[in-house]
């Protein structure tokens, strides 16, 4: 009896020595309009969402197989961002959603989705890390800004009647390491704005896969700041927020969307907006992060505006990378080695890798 | 994925140590244990666990180094042997945001202020296709009270920065729905035009609270661009009636009466200076309140205050009272320029921030 007590006790501490090392899951927030509500056999629209692609170039590509080393997992958080539906992102169906998606997959009940990679479910004692794409950084600016104590829409989110419903912002946020945002619409979307203002290309509107019309969820994307999460959060985010930005144009259209930006894009957001910096998130960008004016659109002495992490517009959110990279192939790892400007206080690990490669580079 | 690799692992380890194990070796390993179970750390390096372990069996067993073990994920980041520059930074971070309680933050440069960039004009320029003219337009401020009125600016710019005179159409939005043609006054002096809305006027009854939008079009440069702003009812104010005190754990506590006008929530944040202009932090709270006058208490942590170098009195420089709708139902900023005794700066405590 005693040596059965043995091995057990040397089998559970042995488990115990393997937790100490934990795996890192990452919880994955897809951006507009994904109907990531749906989960159903094979059809896994908010999984999907990181390996489809809207340009053949990026054909195949899978975000996933750049972030997960080989003791990671993840969670795979849906939730409905469609036009269809036009849910703003403080809504019960968005905020509260993946806030309640968030819990499960910390407390290790699985994400429900099949994953092709075996045994990558999240499991409660892992390290959690939440990555964010799009959409998904402005409703993760939500949750976070409101997931202190004090805050103006502490655990509250809003249903179709307007009325406010408990959502737990608090417990979602609770032991998250780091939130990461790529091309996040921390500030919006100019993109948004010509939507809405009715001045943005059919044949962009049609191509691109950010909001066909100006439908609530859309009208909360604008760049204005009364539509801005960074505008309805309290004074401190309940954890550490690191912005990548991209600066390529769409493949084949170049030119034509980022034309209609003010300053670097990735095609559909602002740079400042993706970097999350204060002022307005239209500012025209450099890729350094930085502004500067400029003759003959060559740009000259010293920056007017720095986006480092004293300039940004929301708390405890810090410059992580400045990719050549579309807003397409940031959530599905398309360009596998891209280019890069440093940025000013910008992180270094993971140079020269994608997004996905760099937040493994820098969380492994 | 680690999972299965570590229970086969522990099953097949187990089994073979059932046989050969003596009971002064099983102390060590229940020590492990235990030190996991509850979640506390284990100073127990590799090489001290492998000089626990019997000779006959070291030449066949890999140790991977334990990590001290803690529930608390940057705890865990913290015992890391390994840490990338993003663990080193999270780390760090976590050090400054747990110095105060999380609803007081500090700022080095009024720039920095939340409260400030919360009222920030929002001035924004767009470019037509060619960049050879560009719009620029903002309003006087971005909260109104609904008898307010409403100033809107605009400048259109040739590419040699000339302010230029053109047509400008613009118009007033609310909820998708065009309520009236505005017409911007040109004032040749400053190359500007503006004009002023008082939306009582223009709607021949009281706004309806909410955000609206300005949209101005250029149609000989073809440039579009829109401001919005929101009209609040807050239902809330200032008595004016305040106090302060240093309390009994050290930190800086203020109290300000509020008039509440119809039950709500409300949020309040308020952003403490040294009277030399010197910014110290914010505060924020939010509290369900009934109709009436209630004293709101405001508390600046007194590491807060010791970490700005600066020595009383202080001043609460600036207010933001808001009505919790959506959208967020914001009052104009108050100064009220109160001002509290002149506190030296090891009044108050040093006491770092122990909450969860």
């Amino acid at each position: 009896m005693q040596k059965l007590l043995t091995s057990c006790a040397i089998a559970v501490s042995v488990l115990f020595a393997g937790s100490a090392m934990a795996d890192n899951c990452y919880i994955m927030v897809h951006g507009h309009g994904t109907q990531g509500n749906v989960k159903s056999g094979s059809n896994q629209p908010a999984l999907d969402y990181w390996r489809d692609s809207h340009f053949d170039e990026y054909k195949n590509s899978d975000f996933l197989a750049y972030l997960l080393g080989p003791n990671d997992n993840y969670g795979i958080v849906g939730y409905d961002s469609t036009d269809e539906s036009g849910y703003p992102y403080w809504r019960n169906e968005t905020a509260g959603e993946i806030a309640r998606q968030i819990v499960a997959i910390k407390q290790g009940n699985g994400d429900g989705y099949n994953h092709d990679q075996a045994g990558t479910q999240c499991s409660a004692n892992d390290d959690f890390w939440v990555v964010s794409h799009s959409q998904g950084a402005q409703q993760m600016t939500f949750i976070s800004g409101n997931a202190i104590s004090g805050s103006p829409y502490y655990n509250v989110a809003f249903n179709s009647a307007g009325s406010a419903v408990s959502a737990p912002y608090q417990s979602a946020m609770n032991g998250i390491l780091g939130v990461f945002t790529l091309g996040g619409a921390i500030g919006g979307t100019e993109g948004a704005d010509r939507v809405c203002n009715g001045n943005w290309l059919d044949a962009l509107v049609n191509m691109a896969f950010l909001g066909k019309d100006c439908n609530d969820s859309v009208k909360w994307m604008q760049t204005n700041d009364s539509y801005l999460a960074r505008n309805l959060i309290g004074s401190n985010l309940a954890a550490p927020m690191y912005v990548m930005g991209g600066y390529k144009s769409f493949p084949g259209i170049e030119g034509a969307s980022a034309g209609f930006l003010n300053g670097e894009d990735d095609g559909y957001i602002n740079l400042a907006s993706q970097l999350g910096c204060a002022g307005s998130p239209k500012r025209s960008l450099w890729d350094d992060g930085n502004q500067y004016k400029t003759f003959l659109g060559i740009a000259y002495g010293s920056p007017k505006f720095r986006c480092n992490n004293s300039n940004k517009g929301t708390p405890r959110t810090y410059s992580m990378a400045s990719v050549y990279t579309d807003h397409d192939a940031e959530r599905n790892g398309g360009i596998s080695s891209p280019s890069y400007t440093n940025l000013e206080g910008g992180l270094s690990c993971g140079n020269g890798k994608n997004m996905a490669g760099r937040i493994a580079a820098c969380t492994q | 994925m680690h999972r299965i690799y570590w229970i086969g692992f522990s099953i097949l380890t187990a089994g073979l140590l059932f046989w050969v194990w003596s009971p002064q070796d099983i102390q060590v390993i229940e020590a492990v244990n235990h030190g996991s179970g509850t979640a506390q750390t284990v100073d127990m390096n590799a090489d001290e666990r492998l000089s626990h372990i019997p000779d006959r069996l070291k030449s066949n067993m890999q140790i991977t180094p334990l990590e001290k073990v803690s529930s608390l994920p940057i705890e865990k980041l913290e015992n890391r042997s390994d840490k990338t520059e993003l663990h080193q930074a999270i780390i760090s971070e976590n050090k400054q945001f747990k110095r105060y309680p999380p609803e007081n933050v500090r700022f080095e440069s009024s720039h920095q202020d939340p409260v400030s960039q919360r009222y920030a004009v929002d001035e924004r320029s767009t470019a037509n296709a060619d960049q050879t003219f560009g719009l620029t337009i903002w309003s006087d401020e971005k909260f109104y009270l609904q008898e307010d009125d409403v100033q809107i600016f605009a400048v259109v710019q040739n590419k040699d920065g000339q302010r230029i005179q053109t047509q400008i159409d613009a118009q007033l939005i609310f909820n998708n729905q065009t309520i009236a043609a505005l017409q911007l006054e040109y004032i040749n002096t400053d190359g500007l035009y503006t004009t002023n809305i008082r939306l009582s006027d223009i709607t021949n009854t009281t706004p309806t609270p909410g955000i609206y939008k300005v949209l101005v079009h250029t149609p000989k440069e073809n440039i579009t661009d829109a401001i919005t702003f929101t009209i609040s009812q807050p239902d809330i104010q200032l008595t004016g009636e305040f106090k302060e005190r240093i309390n009994d754990e050290g930190h800086l506590e203020f109290q300000m009466e509020v008039q509440v006008e119809r039950e709500n929530n409300f949020y309040f944040q308020a952003s403490l200076y040294s009277t030399t202009n010197t910014p110290v932090g914010t505060t924020q709270a939010s509290h369900r309140l009934a109709k009436g006058k209630h004293w709101i208490p405001l508390t600046y942590a007194g590491l807060l205050i010791r970490d700005s170098g600066e020595s009383g009195p202080y001043q609460l420089k600036q207010v933001s009272l808001a009505k919790v709708t959506m959208p967020m139902q914001r009052a104009p900023a108050i100064y009220p320029e109160f001002e509290t005794a002149a506190y030296g700066l090891d009044e108050f405590s040093d006491a770092q921030f122990e909450g969860p």
